[in-house]
């Protein structure tokens, strides 16, 4: 009996390796000055221009800081960051930036305004295709650039063209593809008939024309047909710029797109908007406003180049009051305090590391076994236990999301207004919030309170008027209404209670899970009935809700559309008085809740725990605490 | 001698056959899926869409992408990351995750052989006593059991509770680290080793030679340890080839509950996005592995089992 005795001394030889309760992580860390974060995600890149997730941008806020800085404990002060202070003209168009005059890189390399002309050219550079770029596009012309709209940039743009843009803005410039001619675009040009080759070049749009294309039409104009009051003369010449830019090698058309955004001396920056933006020091809180190191990225490649080594460990340079020190990955990622920051003496901490613990059980795990200072979520199910147990660690804060039901308005059934309207009176906000989204709020409206903005108080339960909508929609009872799917990617008791809630208007609801991203592209495609999804805001304003339910945006996808919302939005983007302008916003978001191409459920609430010795950590709706102004104070 | 050679050859070109089998569906059944890399929880503009597409060759027919991808595979260049970690060599993260699975393998893996086959053997000894039956038992709770049951459990006692052990982590330098989640990972397989052991064993131990050894008046543990063990681990062998892939490979879950920064985690992402390059690289580790694996378990048989040698050189 000699092997299984060997093998259990062995076994107990190895228990002692480990055994000794010794100091916890958090212990060590509190004596090192080093925060401990579960930060949910490995992040995809550091390239703050190529990301947007959340765990990457408290990764980036450590890393990188924008012009305007977060206030630990106030949503709406803006705190000086790469910038010392700022100031706009009168009607909020344009905004001068003045930089830290000892602003560095984290390698001694000074910061100038020039960092930031490069680091926005970078943004909207077409060729980068910068997923976020469309944060940037309230700065003037900033869009055509981005979307690389070639006709305007060297026609519209050029003062000396002798057709004004409102007059050539009519042209057809980004092509109506259709199925039949995605089989023409296979074939040879040359070889096609006339009428083909029509078709092809206005599928294509003179702004996606080959050179090829180019030279056809003009050597034989009938191929495409322009609005009629353009001389010919400046077809040709529009044909003959476009073609000169592509015998060029498409040359980078920043300059040319007079994109309003330029230095002035050292560290005076000045951005020129296309409307008043009296929110642009918040938004410009945002990651995709922060500046990349030109000297860095030029190094590692061109500033097209999207998979540079930039911004790997030992590369990569910011301006944030900590630089990277280890990235091990899927493991941790640390950063250490940058001696070169401009407020160095005041940065808190020696460092911080972020652990991507992706299941937060085990996050929650973590935490308890004092391997964390705060947690990324405690999931729901926990909560319970968590107030009983440790309440001391327990946080609960508003946060700037929304949990809704979108509703394909495609869809029979769903297209009727008053369906709509009754499915949302059917849903008990209250009761869903005590007992499933634990800690969040009901939601009133879509926007939750954000600064000035009162989000219309609209949302009601109300069972009798729901079931009246439905009989004067002509299905009293759900009669004749077929049953509705639920999309979702992610099982939550949620769906039950709504199927409980809707099985009182005698409407059935059925649940169609899909994995993730076959989830995303059901709702683009507008291929579902009713899908359960969120939206976190970007910035402390309500038009990071309401700017998405424009006709085309790709983040709408409920097949509403509203000229008359669209107005509202346009002429609130106009106004540049922050009440009246939050007044028209108010009135676009109660005419779009009216019309119920979704149901606002509830108001999220940041579930985390978190330890008592982290000091300057305060409740913010944006949840962007600065890093900065954090400290370990254990009890002694 | 030379039919052993021939053997082997013809192993090996199987399992050549096997990765580009793999390799092909999984490249089709990955573009066959409804949604792609290029898109977004919150939506990406077409003009991006497009020029991420054209940048990644997704512009070019389907066949040409093939063509192109097995030419770089076959040159040994694996791509870099599409979507999870966008620009990172695939090989570079494959680098990095691949040793942390294989050490948490090798760990489950002793683990299992050293609780698996001694209790197996006891079993076996003392079939229908009381030590068998306790012994079957516990087998029998630990395959049922699931890993995602077991690990929560062990984590929440031995670190949790007791302070022993960190719940999460992963860290190279210390041991303690990987001991909870390489003992949730080996539990499952020491459960149905024991019972392949006991059944070898028991099969052996009734054969003739057994008894004439035991005629002989050879020492017991002689007998168990020198005769009947060397037939009777036959089957547990031929286990322990593939499930030594599987630890390494099928740990996700493992991965998921003690965060360890193994493939496993990255995987299930880079399915979840359609990450063609970085769903490739695992499948063909993974799948090499597997046949490697498999190949050497059929080494270690024939050394094994004098049949299996003589029918290769009959």
């Amino acid at each position: 009996m000699n092997l299984p005795r060997i093998t259990l001394l062995l076994l107990l030889a190895l228990l002692p390796l480990a055994s000794c309760k010794r100091e916890t992580m958090v212990e060590r860390a509190n004596r090192d000055g080093i925060m401990l974060v579960g930060n949910s995600a490995e992040p995809r890149s550091l390239d703050l221009q190529l990301v947007s997730g959340v765990p990457e941008s408290k990764i980036l806020t450590s890393l990188f800081e924008g012009l305007v800085g977060d206030h630990p404990s106030k949503d709406d002060t803006m705190a000086p960051g790469a910038a010392v202070c700022w100031e706009h003209n009168e009607d909020l168009t344009e905004w001068t930036f003045h930089l830290q005059p000892n602003g560095k890189w984290s390698d001694g390399e000074l910061l100038t305004a020039d960092d930031f002309v490069f680091s926005y050219h970078r943004m909207l550079n077409p060729i980068l295709a910068a997923p976020y770029a469309a944060m940037l596009h309230s700065i003037k012309n900033a869009e055509t650039y981005n979307r690389d709209e070639r006709t305007h940039i060297l026609c519209g743009l050029d003062e000396s063209f002798p057709v004004a843009w409102a007059k050539l803005r009519l042209a057809n410039f980004h092509g109506t593809p259709s199925a039949e001619t995605e089989k023409l675009l296979g074939k040879n040009f040359d070889s096609l008939s006339h009428a083909d080759k029509k078709s092809v070049l206005a599928a294509k749009g003179l702004d996606r024309m080959s050179a090829q294309h180019l030279r056809s039409l003009l050597a034989d104009p009938t191929l495409f047909d322009w609005p009629a009051d353009i001389p010919t003369e400046a077809r040709t010449l529009v044909l003959q710029r476009l073609l000169a830019h592509l015998e060029a090698g498409e040359p980078d058309l920043f300059e040319k797109a007079k994109v309003g955004i330029r230095a002035d001396g050292l560290h005076k920056l000045i951005v020129t908007l296309r409307e008043p933006v009296p929110y642009l020091p918040s938004m410009t809180r945002h990651t995709s406003w922060f500046p990349v190191p030109r000297h860095v990225i030029t190094q590692f490649g061109k500033i097209t180049d999207r998979f540079t080594d930039w911004s790997k460990k030992g590369n990569i340079v910011g301006n944030g009051p900590f630089q990277l020190h280890e990235w091990r990955y899927n493991h941790y990622i640390e950063v250490r305090r940058n001696p070169y920051y401009w407020d160095a003496a005041n940065v808190g901490l020696h460092g911080i590391r972020f652990f991507p613990i992706e299941n937060p059980y085990t996050e929650t795990r973590s935490f308890l076994a004092g391997q964390l200072h705060t947690t990324y979520s405690l999931p729901a199910d926990l909560l319970t236990r968590v107030r009983k147990r440790h309440p001391e660690y327990l946080r609960t804060e508003p946060y700037v999301g929304t949990v809704f039901l979108r509703f394909n308005t495609t869809r029979p059934g769903l297209d009727k207004l008053k369906v709509r309207q009754a499915l949302s009176l059917a849903i008990n906000r209250e009761e869903l919030c005590k007992y499933i989204y634990e800690g969040y709020s009901p939601a009133l409206g879509l926007t939750p309170k954000l600064g000035d903005y009162q989000p219309p108080d609209v949302l009601r339960y109300d069972l009798e008027k729901a079931k009246a909508l439905l009989v004067e929609a002509g299905h009293p009872g759900g009669q004749g209404l077929p049953p509705f799917a639920v999309l979702m990617s992610r099982t939550t008791p949620s769906v039950e209670a709504l199927q409980a809630y809707f099985r009182e208007l005698g409407i059935r609801i059925t649940v169609e899970q899909k994995d993730w991203g076959s989830a995303i592209a059901a709702q683009q495609e507008l291929n579902y009935d009713i899908a359960l999804g969120g939206w976190i805001g970007d910035y402390l304003d309500a038009t990071t809700f309401l700017g998405m339910w424009t006709k085309g945006n790709g983040n709408n996808n409920s097949g509403w559309s509203s000229a008359e919302y669209e107005a509202l939005l346009r002429q609130a983007a106009q106004q540049a008085d922050p009440a009246q302008r939050a007044a028209i916003l108010s009135r676009a978001e109660t005419l779009f809740l009216a019309d119920a191409p979704i149901a606002p459920i509830a108001w999220y609430s940041r579930l985390y725990l978190h330890r008592p010795e982290v000091q300057g950590w305060h409740p913010l709706v944006l949840d962007n605490h600065p890093w900065k102004d954090i400290t370990l104070a254990p009890k002694p | 001698m030379k039919e052993m050679l021939r053997t082997i050859a013809s192993r090996l070109t199987q399992g050549a056959i096997v990765l580009f089998v793999l390799g092909t569906l999984t490249f089709f059944l990955v573009h066959a899926l409804p949604y792609g890399p290029f898109q977004d929880e919150k939506a990406v503009p077409d003009h991006v869409r497009e020029r991420l597409e054209q940048l990644h060759g997704y512009d070019k027919p389907l066949l040409t992408q093939y063509g192109l991808r097995l030419k770089n595979i076959l040159s040994g260049n694996l791509g870099s990351s599409i979507k999870v970690m966008e620009g990172r060599e695939v090989s570079e993260i494959l680098r990095q995750a691949f040793p942390v699975s294989l050490t948490l393998g090798l760990i489950a893996l002793v683990i299992a052989i050293s609780i698996g086959i001694p209790a197996g053997i006891m079993a076996a000894i003392g079939r229908n006593t009381s030590v068998d039956y306790l012994i079957m038992a516990a087998a029998l709770f630990g395959i049922c059991l699931p890993s995602f049951v077991i690990g929560p459990m062990l984590a929440e006692f031995f670190g949790g509770h007791l302070g022993w052990f960190p719940v999460s982590g992963w860290n190279f330098g210390d041991l303690s680290t990987m001991f909870l989640p390489a003992l949730t990972l080996g539990l499952g397989s020491a459960a149905y080793l024991s019972r392949l052991t006991r059944a070898g064993m028991l099969e052996v131990l009734h054969q003739d030679f057994i008894r004439t050894a035991r005629a002989k008046g050879q020492k017991n543990h002689i007998i168990i340890l020198r005769h009947a063990l060397r037939g009777g681990l036959i089957p547990s062998i031929a286990f322990l080839g593939p499930a030594f892939a599987g630890m390494i490979s099928g740990s996700v879950v493992i991965e998921s509950i003690f965060e360890v920064p193994g493939i496993g985690s990255l995987f299930i992402k880079a399915i979840e996005t359609g990450d063609e390059t970085l769903i490739m690289g695992p499948v063909l580790l993974y799948g090499s592995l597997i046949v490697l694996a498999n190949f050497l378990v059929d080494l270690v048989q024939l050394w094994l089992n004098p049949r299996l040698r003589a029918r290769a050189s009959a």
